[in-house]
């Protein structure tokens, strides 16, 4: 399954880029996020509780970053294992290019899910993926002034 | 019935079923209705995982959550359940894996259960089951049956050089010269998917085992409590005489509740572990995940015909997707078996070659499901037959009446070895075109073609195989009982005790059996009270299985019934003192023939044989207490046959079919209870409409199941139910003294080919269309006609 859009932040591709590996800004921002430590150089261990449809569960999740390309682009790569609601694999390239006076964010995520969450369909997990992401977003947009014509996002 | 109040004749007449009114009255008694002191609750920890190794398993969270008591892995639970491998012998030989109650190493599907939290709720054991942290390593799987036949790549069984479970070739007579010598060859693949049971109630069992006295009690949602006690005693090492199985109401089996499932075993290896008593009840995601599925077959096949439209030989090819085990006991492998021997068996077909297989799959096993390759086979035979029709341009209730035996060409064999007793196809086709106005129906689907309806005709004459012998199972050395018995007993106030081997599922055994008592006997119907499903109770028996119910358990009854009047007759007689053949009863009254005079009443009889034993002559004791069993030995399966045509329309731009009428014409033989047999065949139809249009467990190339919720999973409802209108002809088996064959497959077997048909004739107009894939979806008959 895949989702895909695009923000455009009021900020420089800098300052976008500090705050995307900025781990207390992304434990804010990742719905759900009980805890969040960087374990290694770009690489993170996160508790995540998260709701399904009638499945209700707390995901560990590895995350890792790799093509690591400051501050233009990176691959994130997440597993997450939510015992018997099964697992969920994940993986988000996000590019940042300069804009007049912005920054424009490009995400676009690859995933998949088994057990539990896989058998309840894809009709709804798409559906929560793509809550989830705007959650995520909605959050790490309020960090930055807002951009004066307020289009912040063109998904 | 005529108005005489003293009648007792039921045999013949639709008489409303007794047991049904608890039911109605929300008194009836489910599994998980029952509550036992001291009760635990069983909940399972399912691979995420079509294919994975467990690694490790930590449990220490699990056991500190509130409410648990034990949380036991597969490895843990081996000491008290033997782990067995499904096998038939006197079928081809069988690759087959050894399979556990959990498995202690490696999971093979989505939704195996690896671990169980007994806790004093559900409730606290699902909260606990999601504390078990489990490390896994995913292994590569075998999603597809195409996936599944590669040489190469992943296999379910490592141990295995490939992931055939089993095939077989039958063949007989000369294809090859056939076909050179054909005028005509019609070719086409079919594809039927995956679909499940969905039973109303699920799955459900409370194992009670007591170390007291090493008493095993279970009280389990079963078609076939014998059955089920002769391999729970065995893998738990627990004589039959120690176990005890009582089936209390069930929702619903359809086959889905003939077979060992690993939670189920579970839950009673677990009681004796723990000697406390605990109930499993699936969930309905639990039930998607793992009931058995049924069905997913690929079919080639290939038919000659002569100019004249007559088939001179059928070749197929049937691959059939297994899952990750065969089933036990039954094994997964007469589902393909089925469709080898019976799709050529409606018509007279001398040349016939088939192939068939079974393919291991990293899924829940595929297994016997109402119909058992039956609505395969017709499928594959009743599509080829419209193909040929269409190729040819010869009508398609012709191109049948050219092919079917004549009805008075019975007992034959068929080209598969099977012995046809008597059919009545001719008259059974006759009387459908004649109820259906067949000529009438072609003429409205012309004028509805002009207005740019889509109205399509399906039509087919199928053969149902019902009432197997101990040939088809219990030869190959599963304990399989194809017998069962009645005992009757006259209680002290003259009413009668009725206790069967018999199963009752919701499809009216329980009347059928009283039907048969009562009628035979002479007593009214509420006289006969029968008690089921207690293998303590209840003399051995097969239970509820492959449309036997009234054609084996119906004559055990009908045994007994004759045997109990003999003996209330004979006892009569010596208190009398009228020799017994001048005598007989009349509803619940032995009557002198001669003289119409009452001489005695069962009440009487039944105070006299139970209380005061003085009044019979010295040396006689009365023995109002008789079993007699009966097993069909005849043939392989006693064969019915059924003719169905329907109506439908197919809207073009939405490609939604709508059904319109149904017409069937069933010959199941002696009919008992014609609104029983009736709701048989109009159930089955329903079944099969789900089959045919909505049903498919659709699984992503992980081989993850996407759909398993009744949200994501079509099943038909009311509003696709139209009018289906039954007749029946009676060709009564000449095995048997009541002359019943079964009927509760017939819809299932029908429906499916004839929604098919019905399509395909609907869109004739648009060239050369022809789907072959089930369910026959929006999607695929827009694609079928290019629209998307």
């Amino acid at each position: 399954m895949n989702l895909d859009g695009d923000y455009l932040l009021a900020a420089t591709r800098q300052e976008v880029w500090d705050k995307l590996n900025d781990t207390e800004v992304l434990k804010e921002c990742i719905p759900g996020c009980e805890m969040l430590d960087e374990i290694s150089a770009n690489s993170y261990l996160a508790t995540i509780r998260a709701k399904v449809g009638p499945v209700n569960a707390k995901f560990k999740s590895e995350i890792n970053l790799r093509d690591v390309n400051e501050p233009e682009s990176y691959v994130l790569s997440v597993k997450s294992k939510g015992g018997a609601a099964g697992m969920g694999e994940g993986l988000a390239r996000v590019k940042l290019s300069e804009q007049e006076n912005s920054t424009k964010l490009d995400y676009s995520v690859e995933f998949k899910v088994q057990g539990k969450l896989a058998q309840i369909g894809s009709r709804l997990i798409m559906n929560v993926i793509k809550k989830l992401s705007n959650e995520f977003f909605s959050r790490f947009v309020g960090y930055f002034p807002a951009m004066p014509d307020s289009a912040e996002a063109s998904e | 019935m005529a108005n005489d109040t003293d009648l007792t004749d039921y045999i013949g007449h639709s008489v409303p079923r007794a047991n049904t009114l608890a039911l109605l009255n929300g008194r009836g008694q489910f599994v998980d209705d029952i509550s036992l002191p001291g009760m635990l609750h069983v909940c399972f920890v399912r691979s995420p995982y079509s294919h994975a190794r467990i690694l490790e398993i930590d449990k220490q969270d699990a056991l500190q959550s509130p409410g648990v008591v034990a949380v036991v892995t597969g490895k843990e639970l081996l000491a008290y359940c033997e782990p067995w491998r499904a096998e038939l012998t006197h079928l081809p030989p069988m690759q087959t894996a050894l399979q556990y109650a959990m498995p202690p190493e490696r999971v093979c599907y989505q939704g195996e259960p690896v671990v169980a939290v007994v806790a004093e709720s559900r409730a606290l054991a699902e909260d606990a089951a999601e504390l078990v942290e489990i490390d896994w390593e995913e292994l590569a799987n075998v999603a597809s049956i195409e996936e599944a036949m590669q040489s190469e790549g992943p296999r379910v069984h490592p141990e295995m050089d490939t992931n055939l479970a089993w095939s077989m070739e039958l063949e007989q007579g000369e294809l090859d010269k056939q076909f050179s010598a054909a005028d005509v060859i019609v070719e086409q693949e079919f594809y039927v998917d995956r679909q499940t049971g969905v039973t109303l109630e699920p799955r459900g069992i409370i194992a009670n085992y007591n170390s007291a006295d090493g008493q095993l009690l279970l009280h389990h949602s079963t078609q076939v409590p014998h059955i089920q006690r002769a391999v729970y005693s065995k893998q738990l090492g627990i004589k039959e005489s120690k176990l005890r199985i009582i089936c209390p109401d069930l929702g619903g089996g359809f086959g889905l509740k003939l077979h060992i499932y690993s939670d189920e075993i579970s839950t009673a290896a677990l009681s004796v572990m723990l000697n406390r008593p605990l109930k499993f009840i699936a969930d309905r995601l639990e039930s998607f995940l793992s009931d058995i599925h049924a069905r997913g077959h690929i079919v080639k096949a290939k038919m000659a015909l002569t100019e004249a439209g007559n088939i001179t030989a059928l070749q197929l090819e049937d691959v059939a997707g297994g899952g990750a085990y065969l089933i036990h006991p039954r094994t997964s492998t007469i589902e393909p078996l089925l469709v080898g021997v019976c799709t050529p068996l409606a018509y007279d077909i001398e040349h016939y070659k088939a192939n068939v297989s079974l393919v291991y799959q990293n899924k829940v096993p595929t297994a016997q499901y109402r119909g058992v390759g039956m609505p395969v086979a017709s499928l594959v035979m009743e599509g080829m037959m419209d193909a040929a029709a269409r190729k040819m341009q010869i009508d398609k209730a012709e191109i049948r009446k050219v092919n079917l035996r004549a009805d008075d060409a019975y007992p034959c064999k068929s080209v598969t070895g099977e012995t046809l007793e008597g059919l009545s196809q001719h008259e059974s086709l006759d009387r459908l075109l004649e109820m259906c106005a067949y000529p009438q129906l072609r003429e409205e689907q012309q004028k509805l073609r002009e207005q740019g309806i889509y109205r399509g005709i399906g039509l087919v004459t199928v053969v149902e195989g019902t009432s197997p012998s101990p040939a088809l199972y219990a030869a190959g050395g599963a304990p399989i009982s194809s017998r069962d018995a009645c005992t009757l007993r006259l209680e002290s106030d003259g009413s009668i005790a009725c206790i069967t081997s018999l199963t009752e599922q919701g499809q009216g055994a329980y009347a059928i059996i009283n039907q048969i008592v009562a009628d035979t006997i002479g007593v009214k119907m509420d006289e006969v009270d029968i008690l089921m499903g207690d293998t303590k109770a209840t003399p051995f028996g097969g239970g509820t299985w492959a449309s036997r119910g009234t054609s084996i358990a119906g004559e055990a009854a009908l045994l007994s019934a004759n045997a109990m009047k003999e003996k209330i007759l004979d006892a009569v007689s010596q208190l009398a003192d009228a020799p017994a053949e001048q005598l007989y009863i009349k509803n619940g009254k032995v009557i002198e023939i001669e003289t119409e005079k009452v001489v005695l009443t069962l009440e009487e009889l039944g105070r006299i044989t139970h209380y005061r034993t003085m009044e019979f002559p010295q040396g006689f004791d009365p023995e109002l207490v008789v079993t007699n069993h009966y097993s069909q030995r005849d043939h392989m399966m006693l064969y019915a046959n059924c003719a169905m045509c329907l109506t439908l329309d197919v809207d073009i731009n939405t490609g939604q079919v709508k059904l319109d009428q149904i017409w069937v014409v069933e010959d199941c033989g002696k009919v008992i209870n014609p609104m029983l047999v009736d709701e048989q065949i109009r159930g089955g139809v329903v079944q099969g409409i789900g089959s045919a249009l909505f049903e498919e467990c659709i699984y992503d190339e992980d081989a993850q199941l996407r759909n398993g919720t009744l949200a994501d999973y079509l099943v038909p409802m009311a509003g696709e139910m139209p009018d289906i209108k039954i007749a029946h002809v009676e060709t009564p088996t000449l095995v048997t003294e009541l002359g019943a064959k079964g009927c509760g497959e017939a819809g299932i077997i029908s429906i499916c080919a004839a929604i098919m048909n019905g399509i395909n004739d609907a869109l004739e107009p648009l060239g050369d269309v022809s789907l072959t894939s089930q369910p026959f979806t929006p999607e695929k008959i827009l694609k079928a006609i290019g629209k998307i």
